[in-house]
């Protein structure tokens, strides 16, 4: 099997055997990206030579008999929205596309304490905002299972590659959805860790109460190893929890008999695919011979989380997007005659319309006379939710639901942006009632798309979280890989 | 909620932005259609209910008042810049 296939802890196990080394699986994956990538274009840009050298030092290590990290040689893809030092780093966005930072994410900082090795940025939807990676200034990404459909977003490049074995690993950053959605739709594992676990000192902000960067991986108990490497008490981040933190990875291979794991009516109301649904049913079965206990759940506010989210994203996005003002770093505008249109006319020339609309969108709900209306109301609506699912936590210890309602779909098939947000009606709960979720991947369509299935936990129980999804995956034996075509027409 | 082109161009003045003449519809009627759908909140009774600003627990982080070292020297600091003179930002007039 090339390298590249291998999943983290079968790759840790050849790199300690001395089986292989970290040249050879750093440069196996610079292989796959050269062969794969020109069809799937997950990346923005690839950082050969710097990932040879690292890989090189690293057996150098080995070979010298000194202490290597947790990851000690795996190659890793990072969002492009996340600092990673003297490596461009653009949002995939106009506004930074000569951006180098002269400072590491904390995240890059412990995964470069533990020994990987960076190997390309991840194209996304610009600043984080977009559920297909459409929203790219530079590229859309193609889905490796099918080049004619998109791998979902934001972190829609983060995911493919990691389907398409351009890595081992790769993070993403999930505001409403963005990293579970494109690994729903690719067919990996993401996480989306609770809010404050992972810092986000080097993330560029989108929305500040809703933002994590989360692991997407091969399979679930690789995920659990990167969040205990990338979690943590940062300083630097006033948001991140104060608090001790569990060893991810303790009591997963548990069984899981007893467990009460709740079953959303609501989220079943919906309309899905009927694929997606027989995939969900399946895996309530499975859950159920495993001894678990499927309980109806009922969250009547639930819906109403997309129009919350929306407000409330928006409204910090606006905040947020201010600092680019074509000063400091990043794009600035040719022509201007004086400092509003030096700004006006970089940040116009700078965003895509996307961002403007949000950023606009974002301004309007917190202008005065529509304050109280909108954001205001966001902001109580969001304390119901957070409510609804908390009083069922006292009892359960998962939910149970599907990640979207459709598998991917085809490159400009959502018509308006109001149709490409209520995609994300099964993911953006979560982020605003403060929980943590992941997607793993349950099946392939009749189409043969990936499925994914979510799995829900209250906040600061990702080892619940986890234990339920490493048994899951288990049971489900989901191993199927896409066959990358050349170009779509293929 | 009905959005005028003339509302779309004050929030984008607002939010120094420009939109193009021949955006200005669009961006109308995506707003306009956004606007109506979050207006679905109203169904919600959120009489007496608290505000959710922070999802966490924890507030008022605070540090020590601590001189730490900077770790950035000037150079690093200034070399994304766009336009840059010594050691200043170069910027339009700002005072007429």
């Amino acid at each position: 099997m090339d390298l590249y296939g291998l999943k983290l802890f079968e790759a840790l196990e050849k790199l300690d055997n001395k089986e292989i080394s970290a040249e050879e699986l750093t440069s196996s994956c610079l292989k796959r990206i050269r062969e794969v990538d020109p069809s799937v274009r997950a990346l923005v840009s690839v950082c050969t030579e710097m990932a040879l050298e690292r890989a090189r030092m690293i057996d150098d290590k080995r070979a010298k008999g000194e202490p290597l990290g947790r990851l000690r040689g795996i190659p890793g893809i990072i969002k492009d929205c996340i600092s990673t030092k003297d490596v461009l780093s653009t949002a995939s966005s106009k506004m930074l596309y000569n951006y180098v930072p002269v400072f590491d994410a904390h995240v890059v900082e412990n995964l470069e304490r533990d020994d990987y090795v960076l190997i390309a940025k991840a194209n996304m939807d610009e600043f984080a905002m977009g559920s297909s990676t459409e929203n790219s200034a530079f590229h859309p990404t193609n889905n490796p299972w099918n080049l004619n459909t998109v791998p979902g977003g934001s972190s829609g490049g983060s995911a493919a590659c990691v389907a398409a074995d351009e890595a081992i690993f790769a993070l993403g950053s999930d505001t409403g959805g963005s990293i579970r959605q494109p690994a729903a739709f690719c067919g990996v594992v993401g996480v989306k860790p609770t809010y404050g676990t992972v810092s986000r000192y080097g993330l560029m902000s989108f929305a500040s109460s809703l933002d994590q960067i989360g692991p997407i991986t091969k399979d679930v108990r690789d995920a659990a190893l990167l969040m205990n490497i990338i979690s943590g008490t940062d300083e630097r981040d006033s948001t991140s929890a104060r608090m001790d933190y569990p060893d991810y990875l303790d009591g997963i291979e548990n069984d899981i008999k007893g467990k009460k794991i709740g079953i959303p009516k609501e989220y079943l109301a919906q309309e899905m695919d009927n694929d997606i649904r027989s995939s969900y049913d399946k895996c309530i079965s499975l859950l159920e011979s495993a001894g678990a206990q499927l309980v109806e759940i009922s969250l009547p506010t639930f819906d109403y989380a997309l129009s919350a989210y929306y407000i409330i994203s928006s409204a910090e996005v606006a905040s947020n997007l201010a600092r680019y003002d074509g000063i400091r770093y990043g794009f600035r505008a040719r022509k201007y005659e004086d400092l509003s249109q030096m700004y006006k006319n970089t940040r116009s020339e700078g965003f895509g319309d996307e961002v403007k609309r949000r950023v606009i969108l974002g301004n309007y709900v917190l202008s005065s006379g529509y304050y109280d209306a909108y954001y205001l109301k966001a902001l109580k609506v969001r304390t119901l939710i957070k409510n609804d699912f908390k009083k069922h936590f006292d009892s359960i210890d998962a939910i149970i639901s599907p990640v979207t309602p459709t598998t991917a779909f085809e490159h400009g098939s959502k018509a308006t942006p109001l149709d490409m947000y209520v995609s994300d009606l099964f993911t953006v709960p979560v982020n605003i009632a403060g929980l943590t979720a992941m997607s793993i991947p349950a099946g392939i369509s009749g189409k043969g798309m990936p499925i994914g299935v979510q799995i829900i936990a209250d906040a600061f129980k990702e080892n619940k979280m986890f234990n339920i999804a490493y048994n899951l995956e288990g049971m489900l034996g989901f191993n199927q890989k896409p066959a990358i075509k050349e170009s779509p027409n293929d | 909620m009905k959005v005028t082109v003339d509302d779309v161009k004050k929030m984008a003045a607002l939010s120094m932005l420009n939109i193009d003449e021949s955006k200005l519809e669009e961006f109308r009627k995506n707003l306009e259609a956004i606007l109506e759908h979050v207006m679905k909140l109203n169904e919600l009774d959120t009489e007496g209910i608290e505000p959710t600003t922070y999802i966490l627990d924890q507030k008022n982080i605070f540090r020590e008042d601590i001189p730490e070292e900077n770790k950035f020297d000037k150079e690093s600091l200034l070399k994304n810049a766009p336009k840059r003179e010594g050691d200043s930002f170069i910027v339009p007039r700002v005072i007429e």
